[in-house]
């Protein structure tokens, strides 16, 4: 017997609008409470559910496919019963599954299914608002295969992985779970609506430790349902009803069969499921497995990254994106994506690089440049090259003329004289005004001087 | 005449509204609205609506104290359109609470009287559109239909109505009672009127997922030709019936044949089961449907100890027949419940459906009278609610089946007698213009 | 089948409808007479599915549309009671 831990994780997925109507799904750039309402979401009498949300359907079908799910031949959405204020109409839309049977870092997913948030019932003020009643959720159900917290917070960092990499979530919304957790000798205890991956842990941790501390007292675990509390980091009894609920499934009269077809799936799925493509990334192109997750949480970066190592060395190009790039990006809050950067812009920085024409100060600066004022990187290293091409041939030009103007200094150096060396550098810079790095000048001489042999 | 001669005379016609057909009348919204109605098919035609359908601005009873005050936020797709059609909406007509009923004697605010007899019921749920129709107030109406809600005060007050075919006519703005039977319809004095109606109102709509796979309607063209045309009549359409309806039922069908159609003997045996079906899913989806009405975000609010007593409260000035409904659908859709009877319920509208899917390969059209019976006086059925529901055996098939079913009041002594006739899904057109026919050979003199 | 007074006690919590006595007596014999006619309904026989034109839900395009604001006023102006712009509900009991 073990430690078994379960979730059901609700995404919160990353639209426009909200899965039965057009109202804004942003329901945290909302100015006020119930701003971007309709009459379908705050439940008036009459109103009715319009198509659903396309780009919900594209984002769900997407995860099950990177969870290696089963898809079904299409769902049917029910009315699920409960009075409660935050539900506009006191019944959720919920979908029957449309992934069943698949896995994510050793935990079975059993299932995943859309559904539609409840608006946010503020129970210490009493107030409902329904800005984000309707907004569409996807909820991930695991078995209880999770072993302990550690296993817990891979098996969350993976599936943060698979989001980032499909642009799945709605950021500031993040998501929130029902966690279940039994020790051994204890029965299940469920724990609702903890909010963000970071208080799930911490929930996990602390039922489990809590469990198995009542277990070695000889405290009955009994089934029950508890309420986390953020700001105390501890999970709390909630009022257990004697009534199991009653949800009085039906299928919603409104909402017809929808179906997943074939056509759908292959306009909707990637042609490359996110863990794939990882393992991929690692085998062809050698990358750590850090190094391809990195790459891989935003995708238009990861086809960038491909089509870069298709010319240029992967570890050189993995290297530079993921430090580089990455770091100028994130220091100014944006995505690759956001940046506009393209792959010939890339490919420019990264040739330059290699073929020593630019240095990696002036790379970062040229990014910098990119980023902050828009001067592109093509013509940036172009000019850079041409600017070191000129430089490179001045310093030359001057190192010809100072040997030939200084051929007792060239003796001296012949004959072993150290400082003759210091005194041609010193024309040279002379001669080019001070305007040479004194290294590259010295190098320049050296290199003259043996020529002349 | 103009638009707002026509207001005026509506509002003359209706007077003190001694039937009770108007919870709300807007005069000065109707004047206001005459002297700018924009042009179109329906300009200046003046129109009443059903008070469970939502209109921006006006109250949305639905014939409930529950409701009471509620101002509805938004316009149902159908009114919009008919007010883009320059009709003019007089006001919002009464009903049986929350379209629960055959009589119009539920609602919480007095039934409507027939205004052919103000001693008998005028027939529900559209009691108040039948009404306004019947007694010249105005010449179209909307309604709704569940399980006959337009046919049977057609048939009662002698006006011509439709059930369209489902997914015809958008839904949205149409406060649910069984949301998979049921949508707006259109009522008149001929059947003409339920064209104008039908053609201004149908369509695809994108607020309503379930019009997305209908065909538009387009009005038959030319004559229909009775040659040939087959006419399925059950005997089981007369059972039960009482012989003042059917008397004229038959003549009429005789008429017809007369002109070339075929009358077929037809049989539908799972009729039987009709009733049972229609009611129960009518609980179960009302159930459903009602779960929103809390007194939390509208409506009547409870002053409860606490939330589940103050929504209780709310819910408690529900009429007898709405709480019966309510507590029938739990019941029938509770978990230990729901294969035995949801499960039985949905499975008998399947063997509907496929009986009349059958039938309309053998024949063009189904005939026979609309009700049992003719208008009944006030109190007789209302203290038995099987005895209401008995009212609905021959309406509520066509709402299980899918179909289009339409009334043509017959030209009788007495007490208005109704032509029902039901076609193929999809076949709305060519049923009107057969509606047409027989109001030309048996209807009453417009 | 008689439906027990438990029974409609139960349905009308799951309901949320609050019956008095009278009324709940009154419902339990409705209820179970309606029942009771209505029980014929499971000698249907089962066919199978029959309709070819079932309609299949549509998807939308993810493109916002807010309300109109006369709607959405119209919304919040019909909460029976608020706290600025949010509904204001009555406690659950502890």
């Amino acid at each position: 017997m073990t430690v078994r831990i379960g979730l059901e994780i609700h995404v919160y997925l990353k639209t426009h609008s909200k899965l039965f109507c057009a109202c804004s799904a942003r329901f945290l750039e909302a100015p006020a409470p119930n701003t971007q309402v309709c009459a379908l979401c705050t439940g008036q009498p009459g109103a009715k559910p319009m198509g659903v949300n396309a780009e919900a359907l594209r984002l769900g079908l997407q995860v099950a496919q990177a969870l290696g799910c089963t898809l079904m031949p299409g769902v049917r959405f029910q009315r699920k019963h409960y009075f409660y204020p935050d539900s506009p109409a006191n019944y959720q839309r919920t979908a029957t599954p449309h992934g069943t049977n698949g896995s994510l870092e050793g935990v079975r997913i059993r299932e995943l299914h859309w559904e539609e948030d409840p608006g946010a019932y503020d129970l210490r003020e009493g107030t409902v608002d329904y800005n984000r009643a309707g907004a569409p959720l996807l909820e991930i159900v695991t078995e209880p295969d999770l072993r302990d917290p550690a296993h817990a917070r891979a098996f969350l960092a993976e599936l943060r992985f698979l989001l980032d990499h499909l642009d799945a979530n709605y950021e500031a919304a993040g998501l929130k779970a029902d966690v279940n957790v039994s020790v051994p000798g204890g029965e299940r205890v469920e724990v609702k609506n903890v909010n963000g991956l970071r208080n799930v842990e911490t929930a996990i941790d602390h039922e489990v430790a809590r469990q198995t501390e009542a277990i070695s007292r000889g405290e009955p675990v009994g089934r029950e349902t508890r309420h986390f509390d953020e700001v105390r980091g501890v999970t709390t009894r909630l009022r257990t009803k004697e009534e199991e609920a009653d949800y009085r499934y039906m299928e919603d009269p409104d909402l017809p069969w929808l179906p997943l077809p074939p056509a759908l799936l292959s306009e909707t799925l990637l042609p490359e499921a996110p863990l794939a493509r990882r393992t991929r990334f690692e085998t062809a192109f050698g990358l750590a497995r850090a190094e391809a997750t990195t790459l891989l949480r935003e995708r238009s970066l990861a086809d960038a990254f491909e089509a870069l190592a298709s010319t240029l060395p992967p570890a050189a190009v993995a290297e530079f994106l993921q430090r580089d790039l990455r770091g100028e990006l994130h220091a100014r809050g944006l995505t690759f994506t956001a940046s506009g950067i393209s792959v010939a812009e890339l490919t420019a920085l990264l040739s330059g690089l290699g073929a020593r024409s630019i240095t990696p100060q002036v790379a970062t600066r040229l990014l910098r440049e990119r980023l902050d004022f828009g001067r592109s990187l093509v013509e940036g290293v172009r000019a850079e090259a041409a600017e070191k091409g000129t430089a490179e041939q001045a310093v030359g030009e001057a190192v010809v003329a100072a040997l030939a103007e200084n051929p007792k200094a060239v003796e001296d150096y012949r004959a072993g004289k150290a400082t003759a060396l210091n005194f041609l550098v010193g024309a040279v810079m002379k001669r080019l005004k001070g305007r040479a790095a004194p290294d590259v000048v010295r190098a320049a001489v050296e290199a003259g001087l043996g020529n002349l042999r | 005449m103009t638009a707002l001669e026509r207001v005026e005379r509506a509002l003359e016609r209706l007077g003190p509204d001694p039937w009770n057909a108007f919870l709300h009348v807007e005069a000065e919204g109707a004047r206001t609205r005459a002297r700018r109605a924009p042009e179109g098919p329906l300009h200046g035609v003046v129109v009443s609506v059903k008070d469970n359908l939502a209109v921006r601005g006006m109250p949305m009873t639905c014939a409930s104290r529950h409701l009471q005050g509620y101002v509805a936020p938004y316009t149902a797709t159908v009114v919009e359109r008919l007010e883009a059609a320059g009709a003019i909406v007089l006001g919002k007509t009464n009903l049986d609470e929350f379209a629960c009923g055959s009589s119009g004697e539920s609602s919480a605010f007095g039934p409507t009287l027939n205004p052919r007899d103000p001693s008998r019921v005028a027939g529900g749920s559209s009691s108040g559109a039948g009404a306004s129709v019947a007694a010249g107030v105005v010449d179209l109406a909307v309604g709704s239909d569940t399980g006959g809600s337009v046919r049977a005060p057609g048939s009662f007050c002698g006006v011509a109505a439709l059930k369209p075919s489902p997914g015809l006519v958008s839904r949205y703005g149409l406060s649910d009672l069984a949301m998979s039977l049921e949508a707006p319809a259109p009522m008149a004095r001929t059947v003409g009127g339920l064209t104008r109606l039908m053609q201004v109102m149908a369509g695809p709509d994108p607020r309503d997922s379930l019009t997305a796979a209908a065909s538009p309607f387009v009005p038959h063209q030319g004559e229909l030709s009775l040659q040939g045309l087959r006419i399925g009549v059950p005997e089981a359409f007369f059972e039960g019936v009482e012989e003042a309806t059917a008397r004229p039922v038959r003549a009429a069908l005789a008429r017809l044949e007369a002109k070339g159609a075929t009358l077929v003997g037809v049989e539908l045996p799972s009729l039987r089961f009709a009733l049972s079906a229609y009611y129960l899913l009518n609980y179960a989806e009302f159930a459903s449907a009602m779960q929103r009405f809390d007194g939390t975000r509208y409506g009547y609010r409870g002053e409860g100890k606490g939330l589940e007593e103050a929504q209780a409260e709310s819910r408690a000035v529900f009429g007898p027949e709405v709480k019966r409904r309510i507590l029938l659908g739990t019941y029938v859709t509770s978990r230990d419940r729901r294969e035995a009877w949801y499960g039985k319920a949905l499975a008998a509208k399947q063997a509907v459906a496929s009986d009349f899917q059958r039938v309309f390969e053998q024949v063009d059209v189904l005939a026979g009278p609309t009700m049992p019976f003719r208008a009944f006086r006030l109190g007789e059925r209302v203290a038995d609610p099987l005895a209401m529901y008995a009212s609905d055996v021959l309406t509520v098939s066509a709402n299980l089946a899918g179909v289009p079913a339409g009334t043509v009041p017959l030209r009788v002594e007495g007490l208005p007698v109704g032509f029902q006739v039901m076609g193929p899904r999809g076949s709305d057109a060519r049923l009107l213009a057969l509606m047409g026919h027989v109001e030309a050979l048996s209807g009453v003199a417009p | 089948m008689t439906l027990t007074p438990e029974e409609v006690a139960r349905l009308s919590r799951l309901a949320r409808l609050k019956l008095g006595e009278a009324e709940a007596a009154a419902l339990r014999s409705d209820l179970t007479a309606i029942l009771a006619k209505f029980e014929e309904v499971s000698g249907a026989a089962a066919t199978a599915p029959s309709s070819p034109e079932s309609p299949t839900l549509a998807l939308r395009e993810d493109v916002p549309a807010p309300a109109p604001p006369e709607e959405v006023e119209g919304i919040v102006a019909a909460f029976p009671r608020r706290k600025d712009r949010a509904v204001d509900v009555p406690r659950s009991l502890p």
